[in-house]
């Protein structure tokens, strides 16, 4: 089958930008890191580019946005308890 | 964890190496828009029957495609925007050299800095070699390919490509040649 397509989005690209550059700004990422996995798991399976791509931009998305919610769960928890343990 | 995702990239890379694309030498900004030329990456790939002209702009990507045998002529005309840019990061180079000569102590630190970042980018744009323009024309269009503005990327993909397109269309012997230029000349005359 023929493909005719001229325009595709980078999920994966969009992705791994939202979660990396909000990290810059540090507050902004208890935001983008939860927006940054649901993109990710959304997008999943949408087509990307035409040309050879593999999926490690979800993949490295998903693990930088997985350590900031988890440094805000340490941050919160450091907190309210006092103690992070 | 770490394994589990090693095994997934493999996975993925024998998937992609099944895939029918295969890059082409060039890489260069494309200029779609004026503020895009900072973002907007133009590259070139050969697909099983056709060019995949691809405009990458960050999140998202455009395509051109041109059939092998659809093409009728590549023209690749060199250009002086190799010397041009070499004249304008050795001018400023030379500028903050003096800037830093003329100026304390203190700031002398800065505009040398400033300069080896020129140097530098003067040094890469020597090394990338000449420019060119690089034209693909069909029946239909005349278009430029961004991605093949330094000369030896062009002839590098010209050598790829040639044997693709001959074997879509045929190729033709020194005498047919002639004997087409000899009708084209009849004709225009």
């Amino acid at each position: 089958m023929v493909n005719l397509e001229t325009h595709r989005v980078l999920y994966d690209d969009i992705a791994l930008a939202i979660a990396i550059i909000p990290a810059l700004f540090i507050w902004v990422t208890i935001i983008t890191a939860p927006i940054s996995i649901y993109l990710s798991l959304r997008h999943w399976k949408s087509p990307t580019s035409i040309i050879p791509r593999t999926k490690i931009r979800f993949i490295i998305a998903i693990m930088l946005s997985v350590v900031q919610i988890a440094a805000w769960f340490f941050v919160f928890a450091y907190i309210y308890t006092g103690n992070l343990f | 964890m770490v394994f589990c995702v090693c095994i997934y990239l493999y996975g993925e890379f024998i998937l992609n190496e099944a895939f029918t694309y295969k890059p082409l030498p060039g890489k260069e900004r494309g200029k779609k828009s004026f503020f895009a030329v900072l973002r907007t990456k133009a590259s070139l790939f050969a697909g099983p029957d056709h060019l995949l002209s691809v405009f990458n702009s960050s999140y998202s990507e455009d395509y051109r495609r041109f059939y092998f045998k659809d093409i009728q002529a590549i023209i690749i005309s060199r250009t002086s925007e190799q010397a041009k840019w070499n004249a304008i990061y050795g001018g400023i180079c030379l500028a903050l050299l003096l800037a830093a000569y003329m100026t304390g102590e203190y700031w002398a630190a800065a505009f040398i800095a400033f300069a080896a970042i020129f140097l530098v980018k003067l040094a890469l744009n020597w090394l990338r070699g000449p420019t060119c323009v690089c034209r693909i024309y069909t029946a239909a269009s005349r278009t430029e390919l961004p991605s093949l503005a330094r000369l030896k990327n062009a002839i590098k993909t010209l050598d790829i490509i040639k044997p693709l397109i001959e074997r879509s269309q045929g190729r033709l012997s020194g005498e047919e040649i002639k004997a087409k230029m000899g009708h084209v000349t009849e004709e225009t005359s």
